[in-house]
């Protein structure tokens, strides 16, 4: 999907959740492709929206979560998107890792509130996955976050990873030993 | 009833991004890694009931075969051997083509120019990778549908170092 589809589904979703009954607002914090796609812009495409719930930490017990599940599979069928186009698949890995950032508000759609992390939080998870299908976005970030030796970029993930434990299960120090 | 076809009247959600399709793309510019994510979207996510269909095609055969290209079907030869191997798929033919062995080594990875960087990935790569003459480590199927592993052993180090917080300090 591309960024006028990303806006576009999530219109579709903010209405669905009006219609759902949902008044209370649901925010939500983009990561990923469509980070990358909307604010870094080094990319025209992404697969599916990535997303982090920041209110809903247990999901089965969350009417609100049941909600959106339902607004996403009907969204998925009318616009013959894959079922999973939604995504929050990283949410529990996240919060493990440590603090989620609150991000700041970019858009609303009704009731759903779109917040964006500081782009330090998206290249820290990065750089702690990485990835070959991450390179690109490295780099792109660490010329945006102006990192170019491996103190700054310690000093980054630091800032919002820093149990060290989750570096070493990461193999960070390899990463950074190979990057910098 | 609600109708999922859209223009051309094809079901897009039975649409596969195939290693053959993957190639294809990459063969016409894409970049490896969004054509290969793709891949990896349908292998680990929404096809993973369709895995043997995932591979079985072999790989189409580029009007310009360059360096590039070339590297990229081996790469994905090596990809899909192991992948079938890891996840109890049937491996197809195609993929023991010797035409997929590279000549010369392909080091696929930052940081090469270190000899103990090159020495992690002789030891780290997957045998179907090295077989064909490439050097990558063994993050490169990485995916988010598969954490709970690392969302254990995060945990287990919690716990640890709680377990550690508390211990009394002997003087």
């Amino acid at each position: 999907m591309r960024e006028q589809d990303i806006d576009r589904y999530l219109t579709q979703l903010g209405q669905a959740l009006d219609n759902l009954g949902i008044h209370q607002p649901v925010r939500i914090l983009i990561i990923g492709g469509t980070f990358m796609l909307t604010q870094i812009r080094n990319r025209s495409i992404t697969e599916d929206i990535d997303v982090i719930f920041t209110d809903i930490v247990d999901r089965r017990a969350s009417p609100i979560y049941q909600a959106i599940s339902q607004a996403t599979k009907a969204i998925a069928i009318r616009d013959n998107l894959r079922e999973d186009w939604f995504n929050d698949g990283m949410s529990r890995l996240l919060r493990v890792m440590g603090d989620i950032p609150e991000g700041s508000l970019w858009k609303r759609y009704g009731v759903l509130e779109v917040h964006l992390p500081p782009a330090g939080y998206i290249l820290t998870l990065k750089l702690l996955s990485y990835r070959d299908k991450d390179k690109d976005d490295i780099e792109a970030l660490c010329r945006l976050l102006q990192i170019g030796t491996r103190e700054q970029a310690q000093n980054m993930i630091n800032t919002y990873v820093p149990d060290t434990s989750t570096h070493d299960i990461f193999r960070l120090d390899e990463t950074l030993e190979k990057l910098f | 009833m609600l109708n999922v076809t859209q223009g051309n009247g094809i079901d897009m959600r039975d649409r596969l991004q195939t290693m053959a399709v993957a190639y294809a793309e990459i063969c016409q510019g894409e970049r490896p890694w969004t054509a290969l994510g793709n891949f990896m979207n349908d292998w680990f996510g929404c096809a993973k009931d369709r895995r043997e269909q995932l591979v079985a095609d072999p790989l189409p055969t580029p009007q310009a075969l360059t360096q590039e290209t070339h590297r990229w079907a081996a790469f994905i030869a090596a990809s899909v051997e192991w992948l079938c191997q890891k996840y109890a798929v049937r491996c197809p033919l195609w993929v023991h083509n010797p035409v997929y062995v590279l000549a010369e080594t392909w080091w696929y990875a930052d940081g090469i120019q270190k000899l103990h960087v090159r020495a992690r990935l002789l030891e780290e790569t997957p045998e179907p990778f090295a077989r064909r003459n490439i050097y990558c480590g063994n993050r490169m199927y990485n995916n988010k549908y598969e954490v709970d592993d690392l969302i254990d052993q995060l945990l287990e180090a919690r716990k640890s170092a709680t377990k550690n917080h508390d211990q009394p300090v002997l003087l």
